[in-house]
């Protein structure tokens, strides 16, 4: 059974991308679907180190007119792709702290393998497609914008 | 003077031997013989030191396997001490006769070459070396020194401006064949183009857009030309490139008045 379409909130089957804080229970809520069993939930965490450096503060930037747009076509896809019934994704951009939630992936599905596997998908993606970019500031004083690790470039194991 | 032509064997980045590239139908290495024929009939193309093939022209092998350009150089003096040298790539297709009459009236010094007009740089693989260079090339190539560029900056130079800016375009990579094509075509045609610049680009250009003319034809035509102008750190198989807020493919023709993205690799998550 499905729900009727005026009872889906506005941000599922949808990339967004924000400047305030991820709340990940209100997101969760939203997914929530009587069909579904599964719901798959990847939190990526702003940390505290990069390659070997000591990170304290970092900012992410994006192209202001491709980001979303890029973000919305990876999630139709991984809707297309996998037998799921919903996927979100929320990224954010600007100042961020360590330990915050810099990118949220949900996907729901009737079974967990399908979710779990599309989840991974779409993470991916989002991190390889979508025009956002990473400025570090590091203990040491100094700041850089964040080339991808060499294993992301190669594969889409990280 | 004679000449000799480096046809780079078969190019890694390009995937194929690049003399033999076509443009309005004439191969690189035909357009260069003939570029250099009304200058000197003593044309040589470069080979590596254990080469049996045929070739229309006679040759001159490397003294070691894989020894560079300067490795080129270093077996043409061999070859003949007491001549001065023009080096040439065979891919400089916007290369113009005029050009090279000139580099050719103005010898003098060690080195007759170009400044490249995108970069200020003196270009080593187009450029006369007197017998003069030959004690510092034997020098360096000892040393293991291989850069054709620092060769060229250790050397007392004539440098000369070409005809264009695009005159010393090298054809370095596949995405550059479009390029060279439709100059060939259409001829340079001047273009107001709008670029913006992302992360790491709009720090190294310290500015996130710009408004310029070119002549390049291409989305890989203007890369080349702002990456060598900004010294940027990355090369083209890094970057991703927009038309107006969409992705497009590097042999995307420049219309008048585009505005394009130049992207860094991205790094969200």
């Amino acid at each position: 059974m499905t729900p009727s379409p005026s009872c889906l909130p506005s941000r599922v089957d949808k990339f967004s991308i924000q400047e305030s804080a991820i709340d990940l229970t209100a997101l969760r809520r939203e997914m929530e679907d009587p069909t579904c069993g599964a719901i798959v939930s990847f939190e990526g965490m702003v940390r505290n180190h990069h390659e070997g450096r000591d990170v304290t503060a970092l900012k992410y930037t994006h192209h202001p007119l491709m980001a979303e747009k890029e973000g919305q076509r990876i999630l139709e896809k991984t809707l297309e792709k996998f037998p799921i019934t919903h996927a979100l994704a929320v990224h954010r951009i600007g100042d961020l702290e360590i330990g915050d939630i810099a990118v949220v992936t949900l996907t729901a599905s009737a079974h967990r393998e399908a979710a779990f596997e599309a989840n991974r998908y779409l993470i991916d993606l989002i991190k390889h497609q979508v025009p956002i970019w990473k400025f570090e500031t590091y203990a040491d004083g100094e700041q850089e914008w964040t080339a991808p690790c060499q294993g992301c470039q190669n594969s889409s194991n990280h | 003077m004679k000449a000799l032509i480096l046809t780079g064997g078969k190019s890694s980045r390009m995937g194929t031997d690049k003399s033999q590239l076509e443009i309005g139908g004439v191969t690189l290495l035909e357009r260069t013989i003939g570029l250099i024929k009304p200058l000197t009939k003593n044309i040589y193309i470069s080979v590596a030191h254990n080469d049996a093939e045929q070739h229309p022209l006679p040759t001159i092998k490397d003294l070691e396997p894989s020894p560079g350009p300067l490795g080129g150089l270093q077996a043409a003096f061999a070859h003949d001490p007491d001549s001065a040298w023009l080096l040439i790539a065979c891919d400089l297709p916007k290369l113009s006769p005029e050009d090279l009459s000139q580099l050719f009236e103005n010898q003098a010094k060690d080195v007759t070459c170009f400044l490249n007009p995108l970069d200020d740089h003196p270009e080593p693989l187009c450029a006369i070396y007197a017998p003069s260079a030959s004690t510092t090339l034997n020098k360096v190539i000892s040393e293991n020194r291989r850069c054709a560029r620092k060769f060229i900056r250790s050397l007392d130079r004539v440098e000369l401006r070409p005809s264009e800016p695009q005159a010393l375009l090298n054809l370095n990579r596949p995405e550059l064949l479009t390029e060279l094509q439709l100059l060939n075509q259409h001829g340079s045609m001047g273009k107001t183009i709008t670029i913006e610049y992302f992360a790491k680009l709009s720090q190294e250009a310290k500015t996130t857009r710009e408004e310029l003319t070119t002549t390049a034809a291409t989305l890989a035509g203007l890369w080349e030309e702002v990456r060598l102008r900004h010294h940027f750190s990355l090369d083209l198989p890094h970057i991703k490139a927009a038309v107006d807020n969409e992705f497009s493919d590097w042999e995307t023709p420049l219309k008048n008045h585009d505005t394009i993205a130049f992207m860094p690799p991205f790094a969200g998550g």
